[in-house]
């Protein structure tokens, strides 16, 4: 009985997705718990930062609270769509096996970041909650859902566009970190929020999504969060154009990504 | 069955395109053994390649029935950073093998390439004749219809390529091989007919023996 073509991308995404979790967690030693730590990290050093400054709340949210729920998202997103860049190279011997084709490797990481994510996104609130007595509560539940799920189709979208351009022209691996995430780690509302930019410069930095996903993180999570012009239907259109941008490119390249 | 329908394949270099086949069209005979014969650089692996369905044609179609196995050779086809039974566990879980099978497997695997210790070290740690042992264990724990064979058989002490051989009259009842190889002794003795690779052409011969004998007038020459 042949299988059909579902079960067998199953098989392979599952064989990839149990490779891709030892290379991720068995090569260091602490192992899953460099999940937190990482985020943990950058927020220890911002709030740090602030509070050198003298801020201690954006609009009544204590500054940790803040970064952590804007930092989380966005690591997120920048850690699988790199991923996704040399997701094709670095299992580029796996590809002897007919099974497996280019965008196998690309689902696995995608999924796995998303679990870390989602993890490290609860712990991290756990520790808030219940070692610094923040009150974690969230205002709007359903909205977080919504913005979340956002974030995913655009990871996928863009991570798939990057696993295709990645592969087939490897200097994106050294500029897009340097020219994208660089300037996108300031410039998305997680160091601090749209509100303390002057009014006239928002229809600027609104071009950048991940400054919308980040403040309706933030909206959705606090109540009193003030923000600037977001918007979820921006974030929907372009999540839906990088995903039908990668999956067209990913059509008209699959197979110059394998061919020698 | 294997089919190939106007199929193109070259490689771009700096002087031009290297032509490896040019519209060639070619049913491969069913149910018998088949030798690939040519000079170096013919082509003859990336044609097993082609067959294998990892890499394809610039234009045309290569169409097959039945389950056939990957390439497997000296060079090339395993993930480095793995080691031995992940790769051979990998291989069995993406042909959706039960987890019970798998570990059935896995045995049968490490016993035949008689790694021992080396079966849990990262693959990149292999030498070339181990790799060939990984790669042929783990396809001889499947039952495939074809078996792609890239100058693999003549890998590891004389013991270890008797036990191969065995393994493979067994196989050689239900299935058959397309195999690639400069030992002409052994691939009469393998095969029922040839097909030698030229200028981007392929010719079929019925009996193996013209095939050779075609191959070493050409070496001579």
């Amino acid at each position: 009985m042949p299988r059909s073509p579902f079960e067998i991308q199953k098989a392979v995404v599952f064989a990839l997705f149990v490779r891709e979790l030892k290379t991720r967690f068995g090569k260091y030693r602490l192992g899953y718990a460099w999940a937190l730590l990482e985020p943990m990290a950058h927020v220890i050093v911002l709030s740090a930062i602030w509070s050198a400054m003298g801020r201690s709340e954006f609009s009544g949210i204590p500054v940790s609270l803040f970064l952590a729920t804007g930092i989380v998202p966005f690591l997120f997103f920048q850690k699988t769509t790199t991923q996704c860049m040399n997701a094709v190279a670095s299992n580029r011997g796996l590809f002897n096996y007919r099974q497996v084709r280019p965008v196998d490797p690309v689902l696995a990481r995608i999924i796995l970041e998303s679990m870390v994510y989602f993890s490290s996104y609860l712990m991290l609130l756990f520790v808030a909650g219940w070692f610094f007595n923040y009150d974690i509560g969230v205002h709007n539940l359903l909205g977080l859902i919504v913005i979340n799920t956002l974030l995913y189709l655009l990871t996928f979208g863009v991570g798939l566009t990057f696993s295709v351009y990645g592969t087939l022209y490897p200097e994106m691996m050294k500029l897009v970190p340097i020219f994208i995430f660089r300037p996108m780690y300031f410039m998305s509302g997680i160091l601090f929020p749209l509100s303390v930019i002057p009014t006239e410069y928002h229809h600027w930095l609104l071009w950048n999504p991940l400054l919308h996903i980040v403040e309706l993180n933030h909206l959705f999570y606090f109540r009193g969060f003030e923000s600037g012009d977001v918007s979820l239907l921006f974030v929907f259109l372009f999540a839906l154009a990088s995903t039908t941008f990668g999956l067209l490119s990913y059509r008209a390249n699959w197979v110059r990504m394998v061919a020698t | 069955m294997i089919r190939l329908e106007n199929v193109t394949k070259y490689y771009p270099t700096p002087k031009g395109r290297k032509y490896i086949l040019r519209d060639v069209n070619i049913e491969f005979p069913a149910k018998c053994n088949i030798a690939i014969l040519g000079r170096n650089g013919m082509g003859k692996s990336t044609l097993l390649r082609l067959l294998g369905g990892i890499d394809y044609p610039n234009r045309g179609y290569v169409r097959s029935e039945g389950r056939i196995s990957w390439p497997m050779g000296l060079s090339g086809g395993v993930q480095g950073s793995m080691s031995g039974r992940d790769n051979a566990r990998f291989v069995c879980r993406i042909y959706g093998d039960s987890e019970d099978e798998v570990e059935r497997k896995i045995e049968y695997i490490h016993e035949f390439t008689e790694l021992g210790d080396y079966f849990d070290m990262p693959i990149k740690t292999y030498s070339s004749g181990m790799k060939a042992r990984l790669s042929f264990a783990t396809s001889m724990a499947f039952d495939f219809d074809i078996y792609l064979m890239d100058e693999i058989t003549a890998v590891g002490d004389q013991r270890f390529k008797q036990k191969s051989r065995a393994a493979l009259q067994e196989k050689k009842d239900k299935a058959n091989i397309i195999k690639v190889s400069h030992n002409m002794q052994e691939l009469i003795r393998d095969c029922d007919v040839g097909i030698y690779l030229e200028k981007g052409q392929m010719h079929l011969y019925e009996d193996i023996k013209e095939a050779v004998a075609i191959y070493q007038r050409e070496q001579a020459a």
